[in-house]
């Protein structure tokens, strides 16, 4: 019984593990898009689409708080509010949190312009109809070399 | 504790360990300047090139000040106060071979990364006296890639392996008994508290406990006071010496629970994968119930390390700063915990054991697809696929990188200042300054040390992509200077160059590392340069 069991278990942990070895090797950029282009692209460019709108809702999002903190300066400037020890928001913490908010926006543009390169690059890979390939040598994109060395 | 077989052959004699070296030595120190230091290592080097000149770490050579922290690194003495010296000599030991060099600035540190091969391998065989175990464990560890990227960098890393794996080699001798193994325990906790503290504060609780619940009847309290007394010789100067106290101030509850999350997603990820874990977890349930830990001795040592690791993760989420870094030294563990997983998988199912091997060893594919199954993704969204964080044959994309190349944003940047800038000339930039620093003569300010003088008027502008905040939120110094003092449209010549500017450069984290080029579309690398400079050309 035992014997059986075991045996039953093996198989199982060798299934499992040859599964997985089949799902990795068909994942690989080597192969997915050789074998079926159109799933690996698809893929693909929904990730980056989806990363895009990801990210644009994230830079509106962080504005729209900016304009937020904007009025609410302005109420106080208007009010001559400045800081008072029982106010929830004062005028300091609220120009530091503009600020905050003005520098995320500068990171979220930046991030934005990232996701659409991401994009444009999984397009252009889908157009182009790429694969990795297997060769380690291909074309040299930079030769080896000690920075500052070469071109000087 | 096992008492070794005296009469395997010696390791310098067996050719599985020579062969496996040798591969290492391959892997570690092919075309190891190939690729610039990147700003993190260039900090090292760079402190260590003002150890040559003054025999300490200065963070000042008279013309550039190397900061990451915003000038909390230091005081009025001008003096590194922000991390262990242990790297700084090590680099300037590199440096001083040959001077400004990528591959000697490395040079020590990938030497440290070799002797983590050789120390697993020579651990097990001394210890256990298993051959198979040692082998298989020290050829997993060379084929680690995430081990091999951090091997390859100029910094503490896998000079934290070495010195785990050394006070591991003391623990499991006759440490009760015999001198040489307690001075192993001792020293390496010192030798590690100089590595990075980090380590050791995370490594000693947890190592204290696990031998207590494993091994309590090894433990006789006279010697570990001993062992704590010859680490605190080393450790209690250091306390003084780096100020330790000055980055409590960074200390933020709200980032722990995340912290914890991110260490074991990326113990996962690329350390040891999840179906093993949850195997070893119902394998040493009987231990988790309080019925005590396993008795075959090297099973006990995996579960020791294991609980080690676990440990370690929850102590270092306490502390804000979360980098894969901190936890780099247990690769070791981890190759010899999945050696033993595989020998047992082999003894079990030598189909199995074979495929089980294969996978952990060439491919990062039963890391990566149980936590996709599972919807659990580590993998920052601007990724590309053809890094560790996707399905993939590790090794390839390696040796694709040191075979071919690659263009590095950090050359980019060094080339064209060492082309076009003059003799006393300042850059500012954005990031990437310390690298400048360290390739060029020029003076170069900005990057991430703080506010810049409102009178500057920079020769050159390096300004990036990438947009950073500092820790209150707000942006860096260079991006406020530049656009609240700088008119860049009118007083500066626009110049593009034809590197991409990528984030990092040789960054080893294997979320962040990119051994291939991505391709068009990416920004390029743009330069201003002082119209003044335009008209002297």
């Amino acid at each position: 019984m035992r014997g059986k069991l075991d045996r039953l278990v093996a198989l199982g942990l060798f299934f499992c593990l040859a599964l997985t070895s089949y799902k990795g090797f068909m994942k690989l950029p080597e192969v997915y898009p050789a074998l079926n282009p159109a799933g690996f692209f698809r893929g693909l460019v929904n990730d980056r689409e989806n990363s895009l709108i990801m990210k644009e809702r994230h830079f509106d999002i962080n504005v729209q708080i900016g304009k937020a903190l904007e009025l609410r300066l302005q109420e106080m400037k208007a009010r001559g509010e400045f800081s008072s020890g029982d106010a929830l928001v004062d005028r300091e913490r609220a120009e530091r949190a503009l600020r905050k908010t003005r520098a995320r926006d500068t990171r979220n543009a930046d991030y934005v312009l990232l996701a659409e390169q991401n994009l444009a690059r999984a397009r252009r890979l889908r157009d182009e109809g790429w694969t990795m390939g297997w060769s380690l040598v291909g074309t040299a994109v930079c030769g080896p070399r000690e920075p500052g060395k070469a071109e000087k | 504790m096992h008492t070794p077989d005296t009469k395997t052959l010696p390791a310098w004699r067996d050719p599985f360990f020579l062969a496996i070296l040798a591969l290492g030595a391959f892997l570690i120190f092919y075309h190891l300047g190939q690729r610039p230091l990147w700003q993190d290592e260039a900090e090292t080097a760079n402190l260590g090139r003002n150890v040559l000149k003054t025999g300490l770490p200065t963070v000042t050579d008279g013309v550039n000040i190397v900061s990451q922290e915003e000038r909390r690194e230091f005081g009025s003495d001008m003096i590194w106060r922000w991390s262990p010296w242990m790297q700084i000599y090590m680099s300037a030991a590199g440096q001083m071979i040959v001077p400004h060099s990528t591959f000697w600035a490395r040079f020590w540190f990938a030497v440290t990364g070799l002797a983590c091969i050789a120390a697993t391998y020579l651990l097990l065989l001394r210890r256990f006296g298993d051959r198979a175990w040692a082998c298989l464990s020290a050829a997993l560890l060379t084929l680690h890639v995430p081990f091999l990227l951090y091997a390859r960098q100029g910094r503490y890393y896998s000079a934290g392996g070495l010195i785990l794996l050394f006070i591991l080699w003391g623990f499991l001798g006759d440490w009760k008994r015999r001198t040489a193994p307690l001075l192993a325990i001792g020293l390496g906790l010192g030798l590690l508290f100089h590595a990075n503290y980090l380590l050791l504060l995370s490594l000693a609780p947890p190592f204290l406990v696990a031998a207590l619940l494993l091994y309590r009847e090894r433990m006789e309290f006279r010697r570990v006071g001993l062992a704590i007394l010859l680490s605190c010789l080393l450790i209690v100067p250091g306390i003084f010496l780096y100020r330790m106290g000055r980055q409590s101030a960074l200390f933020n509850i709200m980032v722990v629970p995340e912290n914890i999350m991110l260490y074991f997603s990326d113990w996962v990820m690329f350390m040891i994968p999840l179906p093993v874990l949850a195997a070893l977890a119902w394998r040493w349930k009987e231990f988790f119930i309080g019925r005590g830990g396993p008795r075959d001795p090297k099973e006990r040592f995996c579960l020791f390390m294991a609980l080690l690791m676990v440990g370690s993760f929850f102590i270092l989420a306490i502390f804000p700063q979360r980098f894969h870094r901190y936890i780099v030294h247990f690769y070791p563990c981890c190759a010899i915990l999945l050696a033993w997983a595989g020998l047992k998988l082999w003894r079990f199912s030598r189909p199995s054991g074979v495929l089980f091997l294969v996978l952990v060893g060439l491919t990062n594919w039963l890391h990566i697809i149980p936590m996709e199954r599972l919807k659990i993704v580590n993998r920052p969204w601007e990724n590309d696929f053809r890094m560790l964080t996707s399905t993939n044959i590790p090794i390839k994309l390696f040796l694709a990188e040191i075979i071919r190349g690659y263009p590095d944003v950090n050359i980019g940047l060094i080339d064209f200042f060492l082309t076009h800038a003059k003799p006393g000339q300042t850059i500012l930039a954005e990031y990437g300054d310390m690298p400048l620093q360290f390739y060029t003569p020029f003076r170069v300010i900005g990057g991430l040390e703080g506010p810049i003088d409102p009178s500057e008027k920079p020769d050159w502008v390096s300004m990036r992509r990438d947009v950073r905040v500092n820790r209150d939120g707000l942006l860096f110094a260079p991006r406020e200077f530049i656009t609240n003092h700088l008119d860049l449209d009118r007083d500066y010549q626009r110049i593009e160059l034809p590197t991409p500017d990528e984030t990092f450069g040789n960054r080893p984290g294997p979320q962040f590392h990119a051994f291939l080029p991505v391709g068009p579309p990416q920004s390029a690398l743009v330069v201003y340069m002082r119209k003044e400079n335009t008209d002297a050309r």
